[in-house]
């Protein structure tokens, strides 16, 4: 998939994760945050030419070694990152289930994430496309 | 009157230099979370994840703090994202 793809996709799933918060239901709205953040994740990799990983924890692996190269704020990201997926992975694939409070802070989280990630690769694009034209 | 062990540290195979990462981050882990701490263990997870670590309550606060203690760790060592969490309640372990 492209990166402009997984641009669009982030951007749909992330509406989609506000939707499902909105009328509380707050287990599908934590899954999608996290589904709009995988697909930024996957577009940032792709910006910066590398291939992204299948699995989840091997592609945070990734972002965090590349963001760490690029990003005085990747700290403070990649521990955002980790701490949606640890709790994405919990609600989806054992019994816990999200309440309220967990829900929003995941939201909180993401909308950081996803607002610096957006910034980070818009920056990437328009340095490749500036090296294009010079 | 059950006899636990408090401690146990065991190697199943050659060591590698993710067990001292490991054995770091557990007294990281000990110190800012003590008894919530349950265990914590190398492992080969189906995401990519290569350490379990097992508490009594996966709150908002603790994972925070695991994450935290995971990034102090990994940057005294210099290598992001060497380690793949999977925080993991008591009773789903």
């Amino acid at each position: 998939m492209s990166l402009r793809r997984y641009l669009l996709k982030s951007e749909v799933l992330l509406r989609e994760a506000d939707l499902d918060l909105h009328n509380n239901c707050f287990n599908k709205a934590i899954s999608a945050y996290w589904s709009s953040i995988e697909a930024l994740l996957r577009a940032f990799l792709l910006a910066i030419k590398k291939s992204p990983p299948e699995r989840a924890g091997k592609l945070i692996s990734l972002v965090s070694k590349e963001l760490k190269k690029i990003d005085p704020y990747a700290d403070h990201i990649v521990a955002s990152i980790n701490q949606v997926y640890i709790h994405r992975r919990n609600i989806e694939h054992r019994s816990k289930l999200a309440d309220p409070r967990l829900a929003k802070y995941i939201a909180e989280l993401s909308r950081i994430i996803i607002n610096h990630m957006r910034k980070i690769i818009s920056a990437l694009i328009s340095e490749t496309n500036s090296a294009i034209w010079h | 009157m059950v006899n636990l062990m408090p401690l146990k540290i065991m190697l199943t195979r050659d060591v590698r230099e993710i067990d001292y990462t490991i054995l770091n981050l557990a007294k990281k882990l000990f110190t800012k979370l003590g008894q919530n701490i349950i265990s914590i263990e190398t492992i080969d997870g189906w995401d990519g994840s290569n350490v379990r670590i097992v508490v009594k309550e996966a709150s908002i606060e603790t994972v925070k703090k695991i994450v935290k203690a995971i990034r102090e760790l990994e940057n005294e060592i210099g290598k992001p994202g060497i380690i793949i969490p999977d925080v993991v309640e008591q009773n789903e372990s």
